[in-house]
């Protein structure tokens, strides 16, 4: 297996850039995941690490080896497309042993490989059939399969569960992070989806318009984002963000939106000092709004009145939609049977979780 | 309940339309069995029967025994061959090219091809007898089969270039990860790809070049390399026309495309919807 960096990778369409200096290094045995809205330039990034574009700029290293002019082929690496992109007119085992069939590998071995994949995936059944005799999950499994039987450093998935349903998505989820485990593998995924990332990576790199938004653990870009792009991208429900003005009142600094002042806590008086009287965007993630105040000697809860206009009960825990100042919000709340739409209820906003960002460069203050 | 009865007034309409249509194709062909298959006397008998009074074989024998229609079609069945082999031989590395490697002229290249199509056959006769009459090509068949060609290979080429661009570029890509070369890519995916649609144009211009007479009456002149065409219109004479003889031999020379158009109209059918939906 081996690493993946890329160094002031950029790449250009015509007059548009899809990728601009991107520099990623991604650790032997990882699971990185590229994620990001539609449009972010992540796909562009894959299909340049798996050698289908080249780049306009930068270098792609797959172990120690520079491999910008290097064919796919010679990359030793192995890629499952969003549609799968089995050969219609091939069976299982012809799909799956097609490139170790162009390896001119001998016929033993390539068989072993086949037979070893598919009892991996659970296919063997499947072997002498056609791709259009498959389900939607069957063909995916075919695809990995595909992919496991060359052996390959690097793994690269572009966003391979989008076509399935939610449910057999999180399934194959949960596969591939078993597959993961199994083979130790390199793997570079490619999602818009913040919950597979979360939930499957090791490592996320959280792209934009081009650029490299941040990478880290999922947890630390869900606690300490640095931005507000991957405040609100990671997470779900989103990130709430309110307009708003810091001010200061008896020496302690107050966040106000609209009628309302909420005490910002020790850990944030000082890096806010120099955003007083200045407009400043605040993050609330929806489970940092409570019906009452936790017994925490280290948090602080800030209170707020808030009228209910939805309530989206999902079982153990509900959404409760509201508008505050002139921002729709939501709260995820555990209980919710005393409320109903239209009540005036009190909030409490743990301070302590909550996030400042610069208005003009959406950066988080610290 | 009006828009009921609209709809019911409309399907009446439609079955009425379709049933005529049916009549006006059905017709000419019943009249080429009745002929065929009458005593001599009957089939010239005026005012003429609409049904069978006694049926005969005879006239089948005299034409399958007397004349050279079997040669004829034989002709017909070398030449319609062989144009299919230079349509597929050239259209299907055009349209492969066109629908995959996406250059400038592109747009341009379509059009011409497409210009070809609107230049009537007619005007080419003298060009092309001239060309081939210089490359000692008249009077041979290969003269008809490279005449053919010019004119299937545009519609040839429109129907497998909408093919290949059916066909996802990320399953080219995966052969490419999986080590295929450039030519690979064209033969051992995405050409298997395509022989549905390959068959589709094989049996149109099969069609194309069976039924062609123009190009046929022009070049050839010796009788024993007629073709079909140029053979059932022998029997029509400037004072005398056998009107049997053309009848029954026109039968015999419609058994092929009928069986082939049979057996597969479904590939007819499947490639020119498919082709064509853009």
């Amino acid at each position: 297996m081996a690493n993946v960096s890329l160094k002031g990778f950029s790449k250009k369409f015509k007059n548009t850039v899809a990728v601009d200096n991107l520099n990623i290094e991604i650790e032997d045995k990882d699971f990185a995941v590229l994620v990001g809205p539609s449009g972010c330039g992540k796909t562009t990034t894959l299909r340049a690490i798996a050698g289908l574009e080249q780049a306009s700029a930068g270098e792609i290293y797959i172990g120690d080896t520079l491999v910008n002019d290097v064919l796919p082929k010679d990359r030793d690496i192995a890629m499952v497309f969003q549609s799968y992109a089995l050969y219609p007119h091939m069976t299982v085992y012809d799909n799956m042993a097609f490139g170790l069939k162009l390896k001119k590998l001998p016929k033993q071995e390539i068989d072993n490989r086949v037979q070893e994949a598919a009892k991996i995936l659970d296919i063997e059944p499947l072997l002498q059939r056609k791709p259009k005799q498959l389900s939607g999950g069957q063909r995916q499994r075919v695809a990995v399969g595909r992919a496991i039987v060359r052996k390959p450093k690097v793994f690269l998935f572009d966003e391979p569960l989008s076509n399935l349903d939610a449910k057999l998505r999180v399934s194959m989820r949960a596969e591939i992070s078993k597959l993961h485990q199994r083979l130790g593998a390199t793997i570079v995924y490619v999602t818009h989806d913040q919950i597979e990332a979360m939930t499957m990576a090791t490592k996320i790199f959280v792209m934009n318009h081009g650029k490299l938004q941040q990478s880290g653990h999922p947890l630390e870009l869900y606690r300490n984002p640095s931005n507000k792009f991957v405040a609100g991208f990671i997470g779900s429900p989103a990130m709430n963000f309110m307009d708003g003005i810091l001010k200061k009142e008896n020496g302690r600094i107050l966040f106000q939106i609209g009628d309302s002042k909420l005490e910002v806590t020790d850990s944030f008086q000082d890096s806010l000092q120099q955003y007083l009287d200045k407009d400043v965007i605040f993050g609330v993630r929806p489970e940092d709004f409570h019906i009452r105040p936790l017994h925490d000697e280290e948090t602080s809860f800030a209170s707020i009145k808030v009228q209910v206009e939805v309530i989206e009960p999902l079982g153990e825990e509900s959404y409760v939609h509201f508008v505050l100042g002139s921002e729709a919000m939501i709260a995820r709340m555990r209980s919710t049977e005393f409320m109903k739409v239209g009540d005036e209820i009190s909030l409490y906003i743990d301070m302590a979780k909550t996030h400042f960002f610069d208005k003009k460069s959406s950066l988080t203050i610290m | 309940m009006s828009g009921k009865r609209n709809v019911h007034y409309r399907k009446i309409g439609i079955y009425f339309i379709l049933f005529f249509m049916a009549i006006a194709i059905v017709f000419p062909i019943y009249w080429m069995l009745l002929t065929t298959f009458q005593p001599t006397s009957q089939a010239t008998a005026y005012p003429p029967s609409l049904f069978f009074k006694s049926f005969s074989l005879d006239k089948v024998i005299e034409v399958l025994l007397d004349t050279s229609v079997i040669k004829w079609i034989f002709n017909s069945f070398i030449v319609a061959l062989g144009v299919v082999v230079v349509n597929l031989l050239i259209s299907v590395p055009a349209a492969y090219s066109i629908a995959r490697y996406k250059i400038k002229c592109n747009t341009i290249l379509l059009f011409v091809v497409l210009v070809t199509q609107m230049i009537p056959p007619a005007i080419m006769v003298v060009p092309l007898f001239e060309i081939f009459a210089s490359v000692g090509l008249n009077n041979n068949l290969l003269s008809l089969i490279l005449a053919d060609s010019i004119l299937t290979l545009p519609i040839g080429t429109w129907i497998l270039i909408g093919f290949f661009e059916n066909i996802p570029t990320e399953i080219e890509e995966a052969a490419i990860m999986d080590g295929a070369s450039k030519m690979m890519l064209f033969y051992r995916i995405s050409l298997p790809l395509t022989y549905p649609a390959m068959v589709t144009v094989a049996i149109l211009t099969f069609f194309d070049a069976w039924n062609e007479y123009m190009y046929a009456y022009t070049f050839i002149s010796d009788q024993s390399k007629w073709v079909g065409t140029v053979g059932v219109a022998s029997f029509m004479g400037q004072f005398l026309t056998d009107w049997q003889a053309v009848m029954a031999s026109s039968l015999i020379f419609s058994i092929l495309p009928m069986l082939i158009y049979i057996f597969l109209r479904k590939y007819i059918v499947r490639g020119v919807s498919e082709g064509f939906a853009k």
